[in-house]
């Protein structure tokens, strides 16, 4: 007999969409030291979780991710000279903002969150396709500013193939207005996504 | 949720279909669904019947508590977990119930 699809399924529901993580009595345990996912290999590459191989990063940049790259993802970030805003944050994430596997849909399903709390307008200054995990990735440079808090930010975005998933990588720098960007950090993060390869599959390629 | 959405194209492959489930009303979830992409079912619940059903109503509190809740294709429920989806445990749940029935 012809059955929908999903007439015989399983019924994955998620409740809440609205409600806040429910918090829990704990007891105080001493927190459980932290290995650090990170190493340098013979080579000099910077293998991250056993699962991503990389340049390493310039030492003033700081690894603040130690845990799992596929939701936390790997993040460095940099105090840049000047003030107290200024700062660079590079990352890479499995888990990028949007849903769609089409690299186009996705850097627009992006756009729409990304920055969303800092209430900016943001502007793309440049569109273009790289080599990304051994494909062709998009990538965006993307400015936006905030007269009144005399802010401002640049960012460096790529798209890319992972398996069937899209995944990202981005450098987002925040100045003051009067303060000039740094386009060295921004070469930082083109040779960490140009470097940046895979050691094994996926955890949705072997799904 | 938008990590629900992500993983759609899995569910259908594991034959899973998902479902939200939220006190707010259907045209608060319309807007909200809308602003995530999200195209999976929503279900408004305002009068919060589900959460009880679920234990995710607390007493004088007018937000269901997060749960996630895989429910096989007798009705039983098969996997609780509160707090955020673990989207990976989820897919793994998912892929282990196919071992075990099969295909529908």
């Amino acid at each position: 007999m012809n059955m929908p699809r999903h007439a015989g399924i399983w019924l994955l529901m998620a409740a809440a969409l609205s409600g806040c993580a429910p918090v829990t009595a704990r007891e105080a345990l001493p927190p459980a030291p932290v290995e650090s996912p990170y190493r340098i290999d013979e080579q000099g590459m910077a293998v991250y979780g056993g699962e991503f191989r990389f340049l390493p990063f310039p030492s003033d940049w700081e690894l603040l991710s130690h845990g799992n790259a596929g939701d936390t993802g790997i993040v460095y970030y940099r105090k840049d000279p000047g003030s107290s805003l200024a700062r660079t944050i590079v990352v890479y994430s499995e888990e990028p903002y949007g849903s769609s596997r089409d690299l186009e849909k996705r850097s627009a399903e992006f756009m729409d969150r990304y920055l969303w709390d800092a209430i900016m307008t943001k502007k793309v200054l440049e569109r273009g396709q790289v080599r990304a995990l051994g494909g062709t990735g998009l990538r965006l440079v993307v400015e936006a500013g905030d007269a009144v808090e005399g802010k401002k930010v640049r960012a460096a975005i790529v798209f890319a193939h992972r398996g069937e998933r899209v995944v990202a990588f981005y450098a987002t720098q925040w100045r003051t207005m009067d303060e000039p960007f740094d386009p060295g950090a921004f070469l930082v993060f083109d040779r960490f996504v140009e470097s940046f390869g895979t050691l094994k599959k996926s955890f949705y390629e072997e799904l | 949720m938008e990590g629900h959405q992500r993983n759609l194209y899995l569910y259908d492959r594991l034959n899973a279909q998902v479902v939200g489930v939220s006190r707010d009303d259907a045209t608060t979830l319309k807007f909200w669904g809308d602003s995530l992409g999200i195209t999976f079912p929503l279900l408004s619940n305002v009068t919060g019947f589900l959460g009880e059903f679920y234990g995710v109503l607390p007493l004088g509190k007018p937000v269901f508590e997060r749960r996630t809740v895989i429910i096989d294709r007798n009705g039983v429920i098969r996997y609780l977990r509160d707090g955020p989806p673990d989207y990976r445990e989820i897919l793994r749940v998912l892929k282990q119930l196919n071992r075990e029935g099969g295909q529908p």
